[in-house]
């Protein structure tokens, strides 16, 4: 009888402990590229910053596993760029186009509560 | 032969362990997105999956209103995707196994419980009588 109570609790912990390949190698963010870090569920930088008028590129590395992406918001809750959706740890560089002067927002699609700060000027 | 509270038939039984396969595909789902909301979810699904099979007398005799209980927190989860959930594959995969779960529970209900009516009338019973019990037992 025991044993039909355990067989979701068991099958749930050997999804879970399921292992993929070793992940390939985190390459290194291009010069002049704003770095932006996703670890356990947060951004490490709470601000981060990037030269106005001119398109930039954001070097997303995702250390967990769980998915994370970065999207950034103007001040008026528009959205500017929304990076791709991917599980850690990997990184991905997203190309972001010219922004006025100001501070935008970065958030994470799938986590609301990370959240970051885009000066630009 | 496996028994789903008191029933033997292979549809029966095949019934629940799709609604229980189910139920754990999406807590796994909600486990790797990590963070405490979708880890909140997860162990919600969790604590269900193993009280639609927990061969206990209570969990047996109160398995109409789990099973009602799992498809409103479905429901809560669809919702909740749909106001702020990201829009990409897993999140219309687990989506997708959601839908197959209300349907799942659907047709349990109505094959055990008579349809959504009949368990709206039962909760409804169920409501007043406990705050009957708590009312009788406050004025003694």
């Amino acid at each position: 009888m025991r044993v039909r109570v355990l067989v979701p609790v068991v099958a749930f912990a050997a999804l879970a402990g399921c292992s993929s390949n070793p992940p390939a190698p985190i390459p290194s963010p291009p010069p002049g590229a704003v770095v932006v870090t996703a670890a356990q569920t947060r951004f490490l930088e709470s601000r981060v910053e990037a030269p106005a008028g001119a398109a930039f590129t954001i070097y997303f590395e995702n250390r967990d596993s769980a998915d994370h992406n970065v999207h950034v918001w103007d001040a008026a809750g528009a959205s500017v760029m929304a990076g791709q959706i991917f599980g850690g740890p990997a990184a991905r560089t997203e190309n972001v186009p010219a922004l006025t002067a100001g501070t935008y927002r970065v958030t994470c699609d799938i986590h609301p509560e990370m959240t970051a700060e885009l000066l630009v000027h | 032969m496996l028994m789903v509270d008191g029933r033997r038939d292979a549809p029966s039984v095949l019934l629940r362990a799709g609604i229980v396969v189910l139920t754990l595909s999406t807590a796994y789902i909600h486990y790797t997105l990590g963070g405490m909301m979708f880890m909140a979810n997860a162990v919600g699904y969790l604590v269900f999956a193993a009280a639609m099979i927990a061969p206990l007398a209570i969990a047996s005799r109160y398995r109409w209103l789990i099973r009602a209980a799992l498809i409103v927190f479905v429901l809560a989860t669809i919702g909740g995707w749909l106001m702020f959930g990201a829009r990409y594959w897993l999140g219309y995969l687990d989506k997708g196994i959601e839908i197959a779960l209300i349907a799942l529970l659907g047709i349990e209900m109505i094959r055990s419980d008579g349809g959504p009516v009949s368990v709206a009338r039962r909760a409804y019973d169920l409501g007043l009588a406990t705050l009957r019990r708590l009312t009788s037992r406050s004025a003694a």
